[in-house]
């Protein structure tokens, strides 16, 4: 397939975090934020999890109404 | 000792005997209000590691490979023990099996677009060169540390949405040319350095849908992966 990556492991790993990490049904449940070796945060992950999932959907529509992203990106002036 | 749940489905499919999954704890099954769930004892905490998202994933696989395709769980939920999952099911039975149904028969395919396979990638693009010929991209000897960051930053936006922008025009391209195969499909995301789009396609359909985006990115010339056939993850949710 033109454009095909065969056995790219950076690009399957990276798409494996990013499906299994951020995917998925949520059932129940909760987990800690951690820095290091100490708990900071234990967070209801349904609650959590349920308000991302509303951004993500309002964020999809808005895009999807808008089409394209918008491709003019300023550049940086040598002033 | 707490319980892992790795995905559910309504079928009857059991997990092969020695089956895995994190930490290399034997997975075993739950039934509880029509479904059957894919567990396995874990030690309380279980925090994201490579090799356990892996074993997550795999324990998916190995049940859309045993039956019908399972609704996949997010990584990370644990429960106080068997029962918790039951009852956690149970709460959520009606909403867990209109789920179930929307991904039946289904599998997902992820098209991704590498920031690697930008040709503006890191590298100062012809539009942004002066007249003098020097990139505004490339740092100059005059250049202190903080323009020189500065400019790479603006590089690496400018590589960032061009992959983003390709991913939209994939996405709508595929969907123009295989709508017939496509039964979900959602918008571009970009995370962890990659631009992708998942695809809802009948089990029966993968290779056509296949040779379809083979042949819409042979005439668009466009740098894609498609990674798959997975467990829908990305159909599995609130989306």
């Amino acid at each position: 397939m033109s454009g095909e990556v065969v056995g790219n492991a950076p690009l399957e790993l990276s798409d494996l975090i990013n499906r299994v990490l951020d995917k998925g049904a949520v059932i129940a449940g909760s987990v800690t934020i951690s820095v290091g070796d100490i708990d900071l945060i234990q967070l209801d992950l349904t609650v959590v999890l349920t308000a991302i999932e509303t951004v993500r959907s309002a964020e999809r529509r808005r895009r999807e109404l808008q089409g394209y992203v918008n491709a003019d990106v300023p550049v940086l002036s040598r002033d | 000792m707490p319980t892992y749940l790795y995905c559910l489905g309504t079928d009857r499919a059991r997990p092969p005997d020695g089956l895995t999954g994190v930490d290399g704890a034997v997975v075993h099954a739950i039934h509880a209000s029509g479904f059957m769930a894919w567990v396995s004892d874990v030690r309380e905490k279980v925090t994201p590691t490579v090799d356990r998202v892996k074993a997550h994933d795999a324990v998916c696989a190995a049940a859309m490979a045993a039956g019908e395709t399972p609704l996949p769980i997010r990584f990370g939920q644990t429960f106080p023990d068997d029962t918790a999952v039951a009852s956690g099911l149970a709460e959520r039975e009606s909403v867990l099996r209109s789920r179930l149904a929307r991904i039946a028969g289904c599998v997902e395919l992820r098209l991704v677009v590498r920031r690697d396979d930008d040709p503006r990638g890191e590298a100062p693009a012809a539009d942004t060169m002066d007249t003098a010929g020097e990139g505004l991209d490339t740092p100059r000897r005059a250049d202190g540390p903080g323009t020189a960051f500065l400019k790479r930053l603006a590089g690496r936006g400018r590589a960032d949405l061009a992959r983003e922008v390709r991913c939209e025009e994939a996405r709508h391209a595929i969907r123009s040319a295989a709508t017939s195969l496509i039964v979900g499909q959602h918008p571009c995301e970009s995370a962890r350095g990659i631009s992708f789009f998942p695809v809802l396609v009948r089990r029966a359909d993968v290779d056509a849908f296949r040779m379809a985006v083979a042949e819409i990115l042979r005439i668009k010339a466009i740098p894609l992966s498609v990674l798959g056939p997975f467990a829908p993850y990305s159909f599995a949710g609130d989306a």
